[in-house]
């Protein structure tokens, strides 16, 4: 891909991408954090990719660059009296109650797991395109997709159960 | 098919269900599956569940990319234009003082050598005259013995 060509293809892929950061990460400030990181690593490395792959080549390097800064973040986390300031206000009214309690329980998924719910329900891709894209079996893909729906049901259920008390 | 229908246990039921919810069931094994949800009360809620959550999942709302970020990602692309030029240009400059230490090392090396292979050339040939000499010597030496030899060793008979 050309350097001329980076403008187009930030605009076409910027909202993919950033959506699912926003699903792994569960906030914006760290998706807005790596969604830079990605978009400038794929900038240093535009002559070396091609134009059929480059959004796949896209979505590894926001997944690493994520894996990464979870990774940082975790070390950091117990010790920073900051990361209290994002706890969310429980005496707030919630504008959008199903939604915000989805969010969060996507945010809390494995990384896997929020991957393949990205690429069925943003991408809107079937169980073989999933496969092909993370280059895993049907059946890996089947069960990811299974455990990951539990999960979901199960934090969503909590949630209305302690809404409820 | 009667016979399966009867005997699909809840587990079985549940993944086809799953797959059902996705769309990834075969035609041919949806009617197992509704028919197992008419006489299975606790597949229907799961199924349910099952159905809201892809509701949620399919209508939640998509974040807006917002139009800063999208500027700052073009301004840092756009300063980080002179670094990879920078740093090509550092490259080509660092190639062309590689290429010429390796021309000087082997012009000297060279040099060295011929000069190394005159030096001993030159031995050689002194060493060789030498040699020719001191055989002259023994051959004269040889000579004279042999001359000793034939004369009876100088000694009267």
């Amino acid at each position: 891909m050309k350097k001329e060509q980076f403008e187009q293809f930030l605009r076409d892929n910027e909202k993919r991408i950033y959506h699912y950061l926003l699903t792994l990460l569960g906030n914006d400030n760290d998706a807005n954090d790596v969604v830079q990181m990605t978009f400038l690593s794929f900038y240093e490395h535009i002559d070396r990719v091609e134009s059929a792959t480059a959004v796949s080549y896209l979505y590894r390097i926001a997944h690493n660059k994520s894996m990464t800064f979870l990774k940082q973040k975790n070390r950091y986390l117990s010790l920073d009296p900051q990361s209290f300031a994002h706890l969310p206000d429980r005496s707030a009214p919630d504008p959008e109650p199903d939604f915000s309690a989805l969010k969060q329980a996507l945010s809390e998924l494995p990384v896997k797991l929020a991957t393949v719910i990205h690429l069925q329900y943003y991408e809107k891709l079937s169980y073989k395109e999933i496969s092909l894209q993370l280059g895993i079996s049907l059946k890996a893909v089947e069960s990811l997709l299974v455990r990951a729906k539990k999960q979901l049901r199960k934090k969503l259920l909590k949630d209305r159960a302690g809404q409820g008390v | 098919m009667p016979a399966n229908e009867e005997t699909m246990n809840c587990s079985k039921a549940r993944h086809y269900l799953d797959l059902m919810l996705d769309g990834e069931l075969k035609e041919g094994l949806i009617p197992m599956a509704e028919l197992h949800l008419k006489g299975c009360p606790s597949c229907r809620s799961y199924y349910d569940a099952g159905k809201t959550l892809n509701q949620m999942l399919g209508m939640a709302p998509e974040a807006a990319f917002p139009e800063w970020l999208h500027q700052r990602i073009l301004h840092q692309a756009s300063q980080h234009e002179p670094q990879r030029i920078g740093f090509a240009r550092r490259w080509k400059l660092q190639t062309i003082p590689a290429l010429l230490a390796v021309a000087v090392s082997l012009y000297v090396g060279a040099l060295m050598g011929v000069k190394a292979y005159a030096a001993n050339t030159q031995t050689y040939a002194t060493e060789a005259t030498q040699s020719t000499e001191s055989y002259e010597l023994a051959s004269f030496g040889e000579s004279l013995l042999m001359d000793l030899d034939s004369n009876n060793g100088g000694y009267n008979e």
